[in-house]
């Protein structure tokens, strides 16, 4: 009997099973999403509840990782917007756009020390690219997450987010061309 | 196809998605533009750098915080009822044992309480006629002097001349009492209650029955009433409480069998009979209560078996003229108050 059959049956230890192998694959995923640790956490733990509340909605007909990471960017993209709305309530920041006639013009300023990020540590850099995924739109976001950080197929993004693998294509290429020119902002160069 | 095109699938092609007619093209393509070349270059340092960003480890209390989640969600919940109210595999021994436990109590309490009520009783079955006799004496002193005659309520002859009999202390009227005009006469030792019923019903008779206890001599037959009675009542209120000990166990007919054997004896001196009797009495194993000495009269109270009655019956007879003729006693054997009432011949 598989675990997914054990845990329907009630079987909780099974499901601990399932947490402990998907849970940092959630987590990474929700981390991504939100950049930030303590809501990739809550994330993460309303989605394994979300599943076992609906473990009888999961029919089989894709693999139960693919199910587990679309409830986490539903949720992930909920918490987005959630602080979203609660960031317009906040003062604004620094780093938001400038609202103008010809549209949002980013604050923030090419810094010039692009000479100086290629000495930077990995870690910096790295922080870097985490930022700019952040500044992508949550639907750009979840695509580079789940196709290069995650490494699902094209299909199984398009599973994941009920969209068509052609769309999946486009938005991978928007997403990644917005991405290439955010660190080339943020790094100088490539 | 323009440079835009070839760029727009710069990311299916680093994926390696793309058809080989397709990736062909973009290769021819990319050998005659740098500008493409370039572009596709920094797409693929892009992607290398999201892919190389270092997976980060969940928070260690994670799991756990999950699975003490599920578990709650997992547990049933109750509904309202069954919060409320425990199942009937439960709720009912447990109903059985809250209904014997308090059975129990009751009794206990009960049992607890029962010597005090009926030491509470006692006081009311016997001062009430105390109290209705003060009520009624003013009225029958009235009565006499207005120089009204009540009707007169004979008095049962016959009665009296058996002597005094426990069974008849018992109080109530006898179908064997002489035949009265207006209804059976009571017997001399008949209950308090009947007694009042008899002031009630006929108060110069009383008064007449008071005057011959003290005046008549002893062949006449007198109705020892309401002196007698009221001293009773008072004797009685006295020593309850030291019948309250075995006493209290008794009933409330057991009680009123209590109530002493009234005896009245002439003698010509009543102190020096006092002595003789308290002396016989205690000859008799008796046990004298009281002795009380007023207007030349004497009344000894003792406590005597009733198989010493009799003995006690020829004694009283020897010392002086008793009025009752016999002591016919035949109960069991038990301890029986005796009130011996001495009183000087005319």
């Amino acid at each position: 009997m598989g675990i997914i059959a054990m845990v329907r049956k009630g079987d909780v230890d099974a499901f601990e099973k399932l947490v402990g192998k998907y849970q940092k694959m959630l987590f990474n995923i929700a981390y991504r999403m939100v950049d930030s640790y303590e809501d990739a956490g809550e994330v993460v733990q309303d989605a394994f509840l979300s599943a076992y509340r609906n473990l009888h909605a999961f029919k089989g007909m894709s693999r139960f990782s693919t199910w587990l990471c679309s409830i986490v960017i539903n949720l992930s993209k909920n918490r987005l917007q959630q602080m979203k709305t609660a960031q317009q309530h906040e003062q604004y920041s620094l780093d938001d756009p400038i609202e103008a006639d010809d549209g949002p013009i980013a604050r923030e300023v090419p810094s010039g020390e692009a000479t100086v990020v290629e000495e930077l540590e990995k870690e910096e850099t790295r922080k870097k690219v985490q930022d700019c995924i952040g500044r992508l739109e949550s639907e750009f976001r979840e695509v580079i997450v789940l196709r290069d950080i995650q490494g699902f197929s094209y299909e199984e993004i398009g599973g994941m987010l009920n969209i068509a693998d052609g769309t999946v294509k486009s938005r991978l290429f928007r997403a990644r061309d917005a991405l290439k020119e955010c660190l080339k902002k943020v790094l100088g160069k490539l | 196809m323009d440079c835009k095109d070839i760029r727009e699938k710069f990311s299916a092609y680093i994926d390696d998605v793309l058809s080989t007619q397709e990736k062909m093209v973009i290769d021819e393509h990319l050998k005659s533009c740098p500008e493409c070349a370039e572009a596709l270059a920094d797409l693929k340092k892009t992607v290398e750098h999201v892919k190389g960003i270092e997976t980060v480890e969940p928070p260690v209390w994670m799991k756990q915080k999950i699975m003490a989640k599920v578990r709650a969600e997992a547990q049933p919940r109750k509904g309202l009822f069954q919060r409320l109210f425990y199942p009937l595999h439960i709720k009912l021994p447990v109903g059985a044992i809250a209904t014997i436990a308090i059975a129990l109590t009751t009794l206990y309490i009960f049992r607890t309480i029962e010597p005090g009520i009926k030491l509470a009783k006692a006081p009311t079955e016997e001062v009430a006629p105390q109290i209705s006799q003060k009520g009624q004496q003013p009225a029958l002193r009235g009565a006499e002097d207005k120089g009204v005659t009540p009707p007169v309520l004979p008095l049962s002859k016959g009665r009296s001349e058996e002597g005094l009999s426990l069974e008849e202390s018992k109080g109530g009227f006898s179908g064997k009492a002489a035949p009265a005009p207006e209804r059976p006469a009571a017997q001399p030792s008949i209950s308090k209650e009947m007694d009042m019923k008899a002031d009630k019903l006929a108060p110069s008779t009383v008064q007449e029955a008071r005057k011959k206890e003290v005046h008549v001599p002893a062949p006449a037959k007198t109705f020892e009433q309401a002196p007698a009675t009221g001293a009773l009542a008072k004797g009685e209120a006295r020593q309850e409480p030291t019948a309250a000990g075995p006493g209290a166990k008794l009933s409330y007919m057991e009680k009123k069998k209590e109530e002493p054997l009234i005896l009245t004896v002439f003698v010509k001196d009543p102190e020096a009979a006092g002595k003789e009797i308290e002396k016989t009495l205690k000859e008799l194993e008796g046990k004298v209560v009281q002795v009380e000495s007023s207007d030349g009269k004497k009344v000894v109270s003792a406590v005597l078996k009733t198989s010493r009655l009799h003995k006690l019956s020829e004694k009283l007879k020897v010392i002086g003229e008793i009025k009752e003729k016999e002591l016919d006693v035949k109960e069991q054997e038990r301890d029986v108050r005796v009130r011996i009432e001495l009183t000087k011949n005319p």
